[in-house]
């Protein structure tokens, strides 16, 4: 019973370690993340005066495309591997711009604009197209309603996504494996330990 | 047997308590927690970690000496109160031998303890980061060493020097208190009360100097400011958090004077208890 005991401990102790050292060398990589719910209300001019990168979305390659009618259909940012992302996107770390103090600039550095066909079938863009209606109140002027619909098309035309680089979310599951496998050989360490030293072992 | 052959006996003693292997593995899931949610804000992945270590640091400085405290405080007082003192310097050992062996005994322990915390945080940290910053790392497990063994140090020398398991918690608790828990409450902090007693009562001129100082005196303190010690340039916390006006850190405030404050931490209790436990009726 006790080289029972002892040879469980020894394996667990074995195990254990492996599972705390393993991940270690199987580090987690970066994901490139996606982003379409921030939203701006200006057009083409407006946009690239802020400084954003406008680009028609029939020119963007066929990688950006399907990045981006992901990313919108997407309820969450839209993640994938370091490597698959699209070349027309800057994506950017955010130790890349820890001197950037301006949370405008830093926005404008890390999306894109994406100009979007007219009628176009692509999942409706997710701009703040009733800030439009907001922003005409607040500067006082009183557009009619056609005019008002208008500036709302041309919002919703032009599509900001934030793009950059990253360590995956806590909760995605190559995290989670990683965690799980560590906190496991934690226990397993202790348990095999305690096994080992146990009185049983030598009788004592 | 002599002082190695306690040490054993009692190493071999402590490793066999259900109780000492649940801390641990409580404490490794702790690091490894927080090795895992930490997340630096615009850091790249190398100073992410060095910043989780120094984060880390902080919560080690409350949580080593509990860990420390509670491994070692029964070391010299159970033996004593159960009457096993007696068979043990029958053996024959001298009271060295106990007072030593003890010693090395306890602070293999908590020694391996805070090994496998770093262990597991190190590991989480290089498998969410990809990066291991080895200086940092080695620099703040060897500060952590050295201050929990001045914890175990105290541990063992209060422990030397009462008789009973009740005393020996007593003077435990006590010395988390006097030594930790006063220089992080700021209402009650051992600097306010000096300042208290310098400015109010004694109607000196405000001298931010001496009340960091007297800070200093704590290994509390001491262990933050030998982090800074082992952190790249530039990365270096503010550890007093009053400063004098327009005035560098004068010398005996400086971040060296940490490993003088831990050899005085680590020296006196223990001649103090060794004294102590020499002189006692053990009958």
């Amino acid at each position: 019973m006790s080289d029972r005991l002892d040879t469980l401990g020894t394996v667990l102790v074995v195990v254990g370690v492996l599972a705390v050292l393993l991940p270690a060398a199987f580090p987690v990589g970066d994901v490139l993340y996606h982003e379409t719910r921030i939203g701006e209300t200006g057009n083409e001019s407006q946009l690239e005066r802020q400084g954003y990168t406008v680009v028609a979305y029939e020119n963007l390659s066929e990688r950006g495309q399907e990045l981006y009618v992901t990313a919108l259909e997407s309820s969450e940012p839209y993640t994938v591997a370091a490597g698959q992302g699209a070349a027309e996107f800057p994506y950017r770390m955010e130790a890349s711009l820890r001197d950037v103090e301006d949370y405008e600039r830093r926005r404008v550095l890390t999306s894109i604009v994406i100009e979007r066909p007219p009628d176009t079938d692509l999942p409706p863009a997710d701009e703040p197209v009733e800030m439009v209606e907001y922003e005409a109140e607040e500067r006082d002027v009183s557009p009619n309603r056609s005019e008002i619909e208008r500036r709302q098309r041309q919002a919703a035309r032009y599509d900001v996504m934030q793009v950059r680089r990253g360590l995956p979310p806590l909760a995605a599951s190559s995290n989670l494996l990683r965690l799980g496998a560590v906190a496991l050989g934690v226990v397993a360490v202790s348990v095999g330990g305690y096994l080992r030293a146990s009185p049983r072992r030598t009788g004592e | 047997m002599s002082a190695p052959d306690v040490a054993r006996k009692d190493f071999l003693a402590a490793s066999r308590s259900r109780s000492l292997w649940l801390v641990a593995t409580l404490l490794g899931l702790l690091t490894t927690v927080v090795a895992y949610g930490y997340q630096g804000y615009r850091l790249g992945p190398r100073e992410t970690v060095i910043q989780l270590f120094m984060t880390l640091g902080t919560v080690f400085a409350l949580l080593l000496p509990i860990v420390a405290l509670v491994a070692s405080y029964m070391t010299i007082a159970g033996e004593r109160e159960s009457g096993g003192v007696t068979l043990l310097l029958g053996l024959p050992n001298s009271r060295h031998d106990v007072f030593l062996g003890k010693l090395l005994s306890r602070l293999a322990v908590v020694a391996s303890g805070v090994t496998f915390m770093f262990v597991t945080a190190t590991a989480m940290a290089v498998t969410r980061h990809g990066v291991l910053p080895l200086g940092t790392v080695l620099g703040v497990f060897a500060v952590s060493i050295v201050y929990t063994a001045v914890f175990v140090a105290i541990a063992v020398a209060l422990s030397a020097s009462v008789g009973a398991r009740s005393r020996a918690i007593a003077a435990s608790v006590g010395a988390y208190f006097l030594l930790v828990v006063l220089y992080v409450i700021p209402g009650v902090s051992v600097a306010g009360i000096v300042r208290f007693v310098h400015r109010t009562m004694l109607g000196f001129e405000r001298n931010v100097n001496l009340y960091n100082a007297v800070t200093y005196t704590s290994p509390f303190t001491a262990y933050r400011k030998a982090i800074n010690l082992v952190v790249p340039d530039g990365r270096e916390q503010q550890v007093f958090r009053r400063m004098a006006e327009n005035a560098d850190l004068p010398a005996y405030l400086g971040d060296e004077v940490s490993l003088l404050v831990f050899a005085v931490w680590l020296v006196g209790p223990l001649a103090i208890g060794y004294l102590r436990f020499e002189g006692a009726d053990l009958l």
